[in-house]
C-alpha cells in the first residue's frame, strides 16, 4: 500500500482538509476553544481518589469490649448486608465500644445507589441489635477526602477546652458541613461536657438505694411537655410543662425517696454533681503548646478539592466575626498548596516540553514557520483531550496531566514526519513548475500520513493493556491512560486533519534543496556507521541478541513497590506503640513531640492527633499518632537542608521508646491505609466462629508450610498474626454464688455496667446544646483493683453484697481489635514466597494443609492476598497483551503488506526494553505500576520508530527497484544506506522529540514530580536504546531479509 | 579491517563477560580472603558480630545484610545459626509485617542474607546467632528507611558465659538499652524496691451508736400519777440526781407517811421500824437524797420528785405531764453519751483479718476532718444473716458530744502486716495475669522483671517474688518502655 499513487480512506482526509484548509481550521480552532471550556471546568485535585465504592457503617457501645461489640453489633451487621446487591465484600472490624463495618461495593456502582441499598438492609438488621445502639453511615467520603485541619485557639485563656469543643461541636462543624461538597466535619481533642454524678456507694448503701433507682429517678426528671392549648378571649396560649434539667442544681435536687418523715433523699446526699469530661478516645495538640480543639473538614467522594478548599476558607472568614473574643481558627493542614504546586509543576513541565520540541523542531527544519504547524498543533490536540475528560468526570490531576506530558514527545511526531516529508518533495522538485506547490505538499503528506497516522494509533492502541488494571493501581493510573489516549488520539486525528490544512497555508517561500548544516553532519556521521553495521551484520544482531539477554538479570534486580513515592510537601509524622495505651500517656508523649518537632526552624506548623476523631472515616486507636507538620516554604529552609536531611534529622531527634517512627505523608498515608488488606503476596485466611480455633489453627499451618519438605523451599517467612495485646479484668460471675443471694447475672452486671463504667442515663437539651448525664461511682470507689472488688450489688433482701463475694477479678489479655470478615471472624496468615510461582506455591501448600493441617469444623481457609489482583490483572493482560500485539501487528501487516516486515517491526519492543531496565537500574528505581505503565508507553513508542523505519528503508528499496538498481547484495545494500541515511533527519527529530521532551519530567522536582519520573524514565532510557536499534540493528536485519528475498 | 574484527570477536563478548561477572558476585571478590572489618563491633554473648546494610539506608525493595562473626579470640565463626527478621509492628488497622532475612553462608565467618522491604517506615531487626561451641545471642537493632546504617537497642547475655546463658536464657527476658536522651524523651522516673511496714486497710461502712452499757431507763415498781415532768423533752440533758419529773402514787404517800410517824417516835418506838419504814420507800425507788429533804420537812408531799440515777440524755420518753403509768412501763429512757460505739459492717469476706485489739480509724464523710483512732474492742460472734455482714466495735470518747448516734461513719480497719518488699504502684505493668516491672540496671539497661505482687496499699504494692532491696524500677513512662521491649524482642515474651 505504500507507494508514490496515494489512495485509501486517510489520503483522501489529508486531501480534502489540505484543499479546504481555512474551514478546517476553524472548525478546528471551534473544537479547541470547546476543549478550553472542558479545561477550566476540569475539577482540580493532587491524585485521583483510589478508594473503593464502600460505605462505612459506624456504630458506637460505649465502654463495651471488642469481642462484645463483635457478637451483638459487627456480626449481625456484617451477616445482613452480605445479602445486598452488588457487593463485593464486606469486612467489620470491633474495637473497644466501636464497630465498623465496610460495605465494599463492586467497582462503578453509584455511591449514593450504593448507600441508599446499606440503609435498606440496615433497617432489618436494627431489630438483632442491642437496645441503645443506633448504626449510622459514614460520610460519603473517605479517609483520603481529608483536605483541611483547623484548631482552635484562644490565647486569651477566656475560654477553656470543653468551652472550645462545644463551639466546635455546636456551631462551628454546622457552620462548615453546610459548605457545598463537605461531607462531614469531624472534631478532635478537647473535653466533650458531660454531667457527671459520682455516686458516694457507701452512702447510697446507708439510704438502702440503688444505682438502678438513681438511673430512674434522673431519667424521669428530665423533661417537656405540651398540653396543647387554653382559649382565653379568643386567644390561643399553648400549655407547656417544663422539665428539662438545665444546670448542676437541677440534677442536685433530683428526689430518690422520702423518709416517713417526709424529709426527701436527694442526688446531692449520695453524690457529687459535677461537669467534667466524658470518656476520650482522642486528643489534639498545637505547636507543643498543649492540647486543643481540632476540626478535620472531609470532602465529598467527587469533588473538586481546590475549590472545596477555598469555599471552607471563604466561610471560615466569613465567621471570624461571630466567633467568642479571643478564639481563633489556625489553619492545621491544607491541601491546596499540595494542589497548586503538583499542577505548578506539571504546567512549567509541560511548558519547557512545548518548548524543547519547538526548538528541536526548528533547528532541524530550519524554517520557522513550519515548526508553527507543530506548536500550534500540539496544544490544540491536549485542549481536545480535555473534552471527553470532562464528559468522564475525570479530575485534572498529577496522573491525569501526567498523561499529557509523556504523550507530548510522541504526539508531534506526525506533524514532524509529514513536514519533513514535505520539505523533501518541496527541495527535489526544485522547478515547481511541474506541479502546483499545493499539489506537491498533498502528495507529500499523503506519502507518509497513511503510515505515520497507524503508527500514532499504534502508540494510542498499545495503551490498552492499563486499563486492566484493577483495584488502586487501576483507579491511580487508569486517568493517565485515559489522558494519554485522547490526547495521542486527538494528535492522530489532528495529523490527517489539521496538519494538511496548515502546511497548506504556513509552508510558503523557499524551501533549500541542499540539507542544512545539522543534516549533513548527521548524514556524513550515520552512513558509514549502517555501512559497518551491515558489513557485520550476523554480529550486529549477535550482539543486539546478547544484549537483551544481559539485561534481563537487571531486570530481576530491580525492587518492587506499590505507588512511586508522592512528595507532599508536608509530614505525617506517625509513631505508633502498642494497643492499650493510656489517654494520659498518650497526651503527654503527643506534646513533647510537638514541641521537638516545633523546634526545627524549617517548621511552620504541628497538629497532632492522637486517637480518633469523630469521623466514622477514623479508626485510629490512642496508641497512633498522627502530626501533620506543615513546612515552610523552602526558601526559608537552613541552607543546605533537604526533604531527605530534615527527616533524617527529625528523626534522630525524635527516638521516644515504644514508639518507632514513621514518616509519611498525609495523602499517602491514607492512600496506604485504604489499601490494607493482605499486603504480602499472599495472606491465608482463617476464617471460624470462635478465636481460639482461628488462633490454633493458623499457628498450625504456620509451623506446617515452615517445615514441611515440599514449602519449605520456597517459604521465605511466614507469620500468623496473634491478636493479643489488649490488656482485660474480667469480673467471673459466679452462678452458684449469686443463687444463694438471689441474684441474676443481669443484676450483677448492670452493677458493672454502671457502678463501673458508668452510664449516659439521659441527656440535658440547652438550646442548640445537647450534653449527657453519665452516672457512675465516684472515683475513689473503683479506680483500683482493690476498690473494684467492693463495688456493692444490692440484692432483693436490701443488703448490699461486695461484688468480690459473687465473682472473681482476673486479670487476663485478649484481642484488643477483632477483624470480621463476611460475617466470620478472620485471622491472616502472612507469607513470602520465594522461588515459585505464586500459584504453584498455592497449590503445593493447599496440598500441605489438606493432608495435615487437620482443621476442625466450622474453621475455613481462603488463599488471599495482592497476589490475587496480580492473578486476575494478569489474566487481563494474557488476554490483552498479545490482543494489544496482534492488533499492533494486524495494523502493520495492513499497513506495510508483509507479515515478516511487521515482525521486524515489532523487534524494536523487546529492545528498547533494555535501554528501559539500565536507566531504572541507574537511577535506583524500583518496579512499581508507574513504571511498567511506563514501559506500555515504550512498547508503542518503539514501534512507531519501527515503523518509520521501515517506512523509509521500504520506500527506498521501492526507489531503486523503479529505477532497476535492486539485483545484487550490494545493490541492497547502497539501497538500505541511502534509504536510511537520508531520512536520518525525520528518525532522528521524531525520537529526539520524544526523547528530549521527556527530559524535562526526570529533571523537575516538587511536588508530584516523583510519580512522573518514574513513568518518565523508563521510555527515554527505552527511546535511546530503540533508537540505536532501530539506526543500526535495523538495517541490518532488513538486508537479511530483502537479501533472502533477493534470491 | 582487521581491527574491527579483532573488536568484534574478541573485546566486545569479553567486556561483556566481565561486566556480568561484576554484576552477578561481587561479592565474593572483595571478601574472598580478607576478614576485614565491615562495620561496628557489637558484643553478643561469646561473639563479635559486624554488620553492615547495603545499601546503607535500607529502601523499599532489596536490600543485602553482611555479617562478620568472630569469636573472642578474633577467629572467625563459622557453624552457627543465624536468624533475622525485620518486623513493622502493627499500626491502627494495619497488621504487623515481617520480613525473613534469607542467610547465606559466604564464607569462613561472613554471612550474607537478602531482604526485601515492602514499605517505607521503621523496620526493627532482630538477629539470632547459635553454635553449639558458643551458645546463643540475640541482638537487637533499629532498622529505618529513613536513616543510614544500623543502631543497637540491646544484645542479649554480653555478660555471660554460655553455660550460664544456656540456663538463663529460657528465664531470662531480654533487656533494653534505652540512653538518658530517650529516657527524658518520655519522662522515666524509677523508685528503689522499699522495705516498708505494709497495712492492709479494710474499709467497713460504719454507724455511730449508743453505748449500750451507759443506757439505762425510767420505771416504775408501781402504779402512779405524774405531776410536774422535768425531763419534758427527748434530748434533754440530764444530771445525777437531777429531778426528771413528780409523781404521785397512794402507797407512796402512805409509805411517807409511815416513815414521819417512825421519825416522831424515834426514841421511843424501836430502831427497826424506823428502818423499815425508810426502806420501804427505798423499795419505791425514793431516793435516799429525797427521803432525806422529807425527813427535814416533816411533811408528806403528794407528788414526790422522782430523781435522775445517772447522768445523760433523754433519748426516749413516753410520758407528759399528768399522765398515768402502770407498773412497769418505761417511762424514759436516758443515755450517756459521753462514750459511744461506732459499729462497723464487715463483710464475711474481710472477717478473717479482723483481730480484737487492732487498730481502726474512724472518719465521717461529712466532716473530713474529723478523724478518731481506736481499737477493735468487739467482733459480733455471729454474722448478720440479712446483710450478710458482722458488727466490729470499737469505742470513742464524745466529750463535746459531736458525735450523734445515729451517724454515718467510715470504719478503717487497719490489718499491720509487718516490713514487706514494696513497688511504688506505678511501677508493676498488670499482663493479664503476670506482673512486670522494669529493672534499672544503670546505664541505660532496662529488663524486663516478672514479679509476684501481694497486697497493696497507700499507692505501695507488696512484692513476694522477683526483686531484692535495692533494685531500681521504673516508675513512669512504663507503658512505651514496655512496648519498645515488645518491639525489640521480636517475640512476645510476656
Amino acid at each position: 500500500m505504500v507507494g508514490l499513487t496515494p489512495k485509501g480512506p486517510i489520503a483522501f482526509v489529508i486531501a480534502y482538509c489540505a484543499r479546504h484548509a481555512v474551514q478546517t481550521v476553524i472548525l478546528i480552532m471551534l473544537m479547541a476553544l470547546w476543549g478550553y471550556r472542558s479545561f477550566i471546568h476540569t475539577p482540580l485535585d493532587a491524585i485521583p481518589d483510589l478508594s473503593d465504592v464502600q460505605v462505612i457503617i459506624y456504630s458506637e457501645w460505649a465502654g463495651r469490649s471488642p469481642d462484645l461489640v463483635e457478637d451483638q453489633i459487627t456480626y449481625p451487621l456484617t451477616r445482613k448486608l452480605l445479602a445486598a446487591p452488588n457487593v463485593q465484600f464486606v469486612r467489620g472490624q470491633s474495637f473497644m465500644g466501636l464497630s465498623f463495618v465496610y460495605v465494599i461495593f463492586k467497582d462503578n456502582t453509584d455511591i449514593y445507589w450504593a448507600r441508599s441499598r446499606v440503609m435498606e438492609y440496615l433497617n432489618t438488621a436494627a431489630a438483632d441489635l442491642p437496645e441503645g445502639v443506633r448504626p449510622t453511615l459514614g460520610p460519603d467520603a473517605t479517609g483520603v477526602g481529608w483536605v483541611f485541619e483547623y484548631a482552635l485557639v484562644d490565647k486569651s485563656g477566656k475560654h477553656n477546652l470543653a468551652d472550645l469543643r462545644s463551639l466546635q461541636d455546636f456551631k462551628l462543624r454546622y457552620w462548615l458541613e453546610s459548605v457545598t461538597g463537605v461531607a462531614e466535619v469531624a472534631s478532635i481533642g478537647g473535653f466533650e461536657k458531660e454531667y457527671q454524678v459520682s455516686v458516694d456507694a457507701n452512702k447510697l448503701a446507708n439510704y438502702g438505694l440503688t444505682l438502678q433507682q438513681v438511673a430512674k429517678a434522673i431519667r424521669r426528671s428530665n423533661n417537656d411537655v405540651g398540653g396543647r392549648v387554653l382559649e382565653i378571649a379568643g386567644h390561643e396560649h399553648f400549655i407547656r410543662g417544663r422539665g428539662y434539667i438545665k444546670s448542676k442544681q437541677n440534677i442536685e435536687s433530683i428526689a430518690l425517696s422520702v423518709n416517713k418523715f417526709g424529709t426527701p433523699v436527694t442526688v446531692r446526699d449520695i453524690a457529687e454533681v459535677s461537669i467534667g469530661p466524658a470518656m476520650r478516645r482522642g486528643l489534639a495538640e498545637l505547636d507543643g503548646e498543649g492540647e486543643t480543639v481540632g476540626g478535620i473538614v472531609i470532602m465529598r467522594y467527587g469533588e473538586d478539592a481546590l475549590q472545596v478548599i477555598e469555599r471552607v476558607k471563604q466561610r471560615l472568614a466569613e465567621v471570624q466575626g461571630s466567633l467568642p473574643e479571643g478564639v481563633e481558627i489556625v489553619t492545621a493542614y491544607d491541601r491546596s498548596g499540595l494542589i497548586y504546586d503538583a499542577i505548578d509543576t506539571l504546567k512549567k513541565t509541560l511548558i519547557e516540553e512545548l518548548l524543547i520540541v519547538s526548538l528541536v523542531i526548528i533547528l532541524f527544519l530550519m524554517h520557522f514557520r513550519s515548526s508553527l504547524i507543530v506548536i500550534i498543533g500540539l496544544p490544540v490536540a491536549i485542549l481536545l483531550a480535555f473534552i471527553p475528560m470532562a464528559m468522564q468526570h475525570l479530575s485534572a490531576n498529577i496522573m491525569s496531566l501526567g498523561g499529557i506530558a509523556v504523550a507530548i514527545g510522541a504526539m508531534v511526531d506526525a506533524a514532524i514526519v509529514m513536514i519533513d516529508n514535505i520539505h523533501k518533495q518541496l527541495a527535489s522538485a526544485e522547478s515547481g513548475a511541474a506541479q502546483s506547490r499545493q499539489a506537491l505538499i498533498i502528495q507529500a503528506m499523503q506519502e507518509v500520513g497513511p503510515s505515520i497516522f497507524f503508527s500514532l494509533l499504534i502508540i494510542t492502541l498499545a495503551f490498552v493493556p492499563v486499563f486492566a488494571l484493577e483495584g488502586t493501581e487501576g483507579r491511580l493510573f487508569k486517568p493517565l491512560a485515559y489522558t494519554k489516549t485522547y490526547a495521542m488520539g486527538f494528535a492522530a486525528l489532528l495529523a490527517i486533519t489539521l496538519t494538511p490544512a496548515l502546511a497548506v497555508l504556513l509552508i510558503r517561500g523557499k524551501i533549500r534543496s541542499q540539507p542544512n548544516g545539522l543534516n549533513l553532519f548527521l548524514i556524513r556521521l550515520y552512513q558509514p556507521i549502517v555501512r559497518l553495521a551491515l558489513r557485520f551484520r550476523f554480529w550486529v544482531v549477535a550482539l543486539s541478541l546478547v544484549s537483551l539477554v544481559v539485561s534481563i538479570p537487571v531486570f530481576l534486580k530491580l525492587g518492587n513497590e506499590f505507588m512511586p513515592p508522592l512528595n507532599e510537601g508536608s509530614i505525617l509524622y506517625m509513631p505508633t506503640s502498642l494497643p492499650g495505651m493510656s489517654i494520659t500517656e498518650a497526651g503527654k508523649v503527643l506534646q513533647t513531640m510537638d514541641r521537638q518537632l516545633k523546634q526545627f526552624p524549617e517548621v511552620e506548623r504541628v497538629f497532632g492527633k492522637a486517637g480518633r476523631s469523630t469521623s466514622p472515616t477514623d479508626p485510629a486507636p490512642l496508641s497512633m499518632v498522627e502530626s501533620v507538620v506543615t513546612l515552610k516554604p523552602q526558601s526559608e529552609w537552613r541552607t543546605g537542608m533537604t526533604w531527605d536531611k530534615l527527616i533524617a534529622e527529625m528523626n534522630e531527634k525524635l527516638q521516644y521508646p515504644g514508639m518507632p517512627n514513621i514518616w509519611w505523608m498525609p495523602i499517602q498515608t491514607r492512600i496506604e491505609m485504604l489499601a490494607t488488606g493482605i499486603r504480602s503476596s499472599l495472606g491465608i485466611k482463617v476464617f471460624g466462629d470462635d478465636l481460639a480455633s482461628i488462633e490454633n489453627t493458623a499457628v498450625r499451618i504456620e509451623q506446617l508450610l515452615q517445615n514441611d519438605a515440599r514449602t519449605k523451599p520456597y517459604t521465605r517467612s511466614i507469620y500468623s498474626e496473634r491478636l493479643m495485646g489488649g490488656y482485660f479484668l474480667d469480673f467471673n460471675i459466679d452462678r452458684d454464688k449469686i443463687a444463694r443471694y438471689g441474684l441474676t447475672i443481669d443484676d450483677v452486671e448492670e452493677v458493672i455496667m454502671t457502678a463501673v463504667g458508668g452510664m449516659t442515663v439521659s441527656r440535658t437539651l440547652e438550646g442548640r446544646e445537647r450534653y449527657a448525664i453519665n452516672l457512675r461511682y465516684a472515683r475513689d470507689f473503683r479506680d483500683n483493683p482493690d476498690a473494684l472488688r467492693r463495688v456493692l450489688v444490692p440484692t432483693p433482701s436490701g443488703a448490699n453484697i461486695p461484688i468480690s463475694q459473687l465473682a472473681d477479678l482476673q486479670f487476663v489479655t485478649g484481642p484488643p481489635m477483632l477483624r470480621n470478615e463476611d460475617g466470620q471472624l478472620v485471622s491472616f496468615i502472612f507469607v513470602d514466597v520465594n522461588g515459585l510461582g505464586i500459584v504453584d506455591y498455592v497449590n503445593l501448600a493447599q496440598q500441605v494443609v489438606n493432608e495435615q493441617a487437620d482443621i476442625p469444623q466450622g474453621v475455613r481457609i481462603s488463599w488471599a492476598g495482592q497476589f490475587k489482583y496480580f492473578e486476575r490483572a494478569k489474566a487481563k493482560l494474557m488476554v490483552l497483551a498479545p490482543l494489544t500485539l496482534l492488533i499492533i501487528l494486524l495494523m502493520l501487516y495492513i499497513n506495510h503488506g508483509s507479515i515478516v516486515e511487521a515482525l521486524i517491526i515489532i523487534l524494536a519492543i523487546p529492545f528498547s526494553l533494555i535501554g528501559a531496565m539500565w536507566l531504572l537500574f541507574m537511577l535506583d528505581y524500583n518496579l512499581s505500576v508507574a513504571v511498567w505503565v511506563g514501559m506500555i508507553a515504550l512498547a508503542g513508542l518503539a514501534a512507531e520508530m519501527g515503523v518509520l523505519m521501515m517506512l523509509y528503508l521500504g520506500l527506498s528499496c521501492e526507489q531503486h527497484k523503479a529505477e532497476n538498481r535492486l539485483k545484487t547484495s550490494a545493490d541492497l545494500s547502497a539501497a538500505i544506506v541511502a534509504g536510511a541515511s537520508q531520512r536520518i533527519r525525520p528518525m532522528l527529530m521524531t525520537s529526539l522529540a520524544s526523547f528530549i521532551g521527556l527530559l524535562p519530567i526526570l529533571w523537575s522536582t516538587g511536588a508530584g514530580a516523583d510519580v512522573m519520573k518514574r513513568i518518565a524514565a523508563p521510555m527515554v532510557g527505552g527511546i535511546a536504546s530503540a533508537l540505536i536499534m532501530v539506526l543500526v540493528v535495523f538495517p541490518a536485519v532488513y538486508s537479511y531479509w530483502k537479501g533472502w528475498q533477493l534470491r | 579491517m582487521k581491527v574491527d574484527k579483532i573488536i568484534v570477536f574478541v573485546i566486545l563478548p569479553l567486556s561483556l563477560m566481565i561486566g556480568l561477572v561484576l554484576l552477578f558476585y561481587p561479592q565474593p571478590a572483595n571478601q574472598s580472603a580478607k576478614l576485614d572489618n565491615i562495620g561496628t563491633t557489637y558484643y553478643a554473648g561469646s561473639y563479635k558480630v559486624q554488620l553492615k546494610l547495603s545499601p546503607d539506608k535500607p529502601r523499599v525493595a532489596n536490600n543485602t545484610l553482611s555479617f562478620l562473626i568472630r569469636n573472642e579470640q578474633d577467629e572467625p565463626v563459622s557453624n552457627t545459626q543465624i536468624n533475622a527478621m525485620a518486623i513493622m509492628p502493627a499500626m491502627g488497622t494495619m497488621p504487623e509485617m515481617r520480613e525473613r532475612v534469607e542467610i547465606e553462608t559466604q564464607s569462613n565467618g561472613v554471612f550474607q542474607g537478602q531482604f526485601s522491604l515492602p514499605m517505607n517506615g521503621s523496620w526493627p531487626l532482630s538477629i539470632e546467632i547459635d553454635s553449639p561451641d558458643l551458645g546463643k545471642a540475640k541482638l537487637s537493632l533499629d532498622m529505618n528507611t529513613s536513616r543510614a546504617g544500623l543502631k543497637l537497642i540491646a544484645a542479649t547475655a554480653s555478660d555471660m558465659d554460655p553455660e550460664q546463658m544456656q540456663v538463663a536464657a529460657s528465664e531470662q527476658l531480654d533487656a533494653l538499652n534505652v540512653d538518658s536522651y530517650r529516657r527524658q524523651l518520655i519522662g522515666v522516673t524509677t523508685s528503689e524496691v522499699l522495705y516498708l511496714n505494709l497495712v492492709k486497710i479494710i474499709h467497713a461502712g460504719a454507724r455511730v451508736n449508743y453505748d449500750e452499757t451507759r443506757i439505762f431507763d425510767i420505771n416504775l415498781k408501781y402504779d402512779a400519777w405524774i405531776g410536774t415532768l422535768y425531763a419534758d423533752f427527748v434530748g434533754k440533758k440530764i444530771s445525777k440526781g437531777e429531778p426528771l419529773f413528780t409523781l404521785y402514787n397512794a402507797e407512796l404517800v402512805s409509805a411517807q407517811d409511815e416513815y414521819l410517824s417512825s421519825l416522831k417516835r424515834k426514841n421511843t418506838g424501836p430502831y427497826s421500824l424506823q428502818k423499815a419504814a425508810r426502806s420501804r420507800l427505798e423499795r419505791l425507788d425514793i431516793s435516799s437524797a429525797e427521803i432525806r429533804s422529807l425527813a427535814k420537812r416533816g411533811q408528806v408531799i403528794e407528788y414526790i420528785p422522782m430523781l435522775s440515777p445517772g447522768k445523760g440524755t433523754v433519748i426516749e420518753k413516753y410520758i407528759v405531764a399528768g399522765a398515768a403509768v402502770k407498773a412497769g412501763e418505761r417511762l424514759l429512757r436516758i443515755a450517756d453519751l459521753s462514750t459511744v460505739w461506732v459499729e462497723g459492717d464487715v463483710y464475711e469476706a474481710d472477717l478473717p483479718w479482723i483481730k480484737l485489739g487492732m487498730q481502726a480509724k474512724v472518719s465521717f464523710p461529712e466532716v473530713p476532718e474529723q478523724v478518731y483512732s481506736a481499737k477493735v474492742n468487739f467482733i459480733q460472734p455471729v454474722l448478720n444473716t440479712d446483710t450478710r455482714t458482722a458488727i466490729v466495735r470499737v469505742s470513742i470518747a464524745n466529750p463535746g458530744g459531736l458525735l450523734r448516734p445515729g451517724m454515718y461513719a467510715r470504719l478503717d480497719l487497719q490489718v499491720d502486716l509487718g516490713e514487706r518488699f514494696v513497688v511504688p504502684e506505678q511501677a508493676v505493668i498488670y499482663s493479664g495475669e503476670q506482673r512486670v516491672v522494669f529493672l534499672d540496671q544503670g546505664e541505660g539497661r532496662l529488663q524486663p522483671r516478672k514479679i509476684k505482687t501481694g497486697l497493696r496499699n497507700d499507692g505501695y504494692i507488696e512484692v513476694l517474688d522477683g526483686l531484692k532491696l535495692g533494685d531500681v524500677v521504673v516508675t513512669s513512662g512504663n507503658f512505651l518502655i514496655a512496648a519498645e521491649s515488645k518491639f525489640k524482642s521480636g517475640l512476645a515474651q510476656w
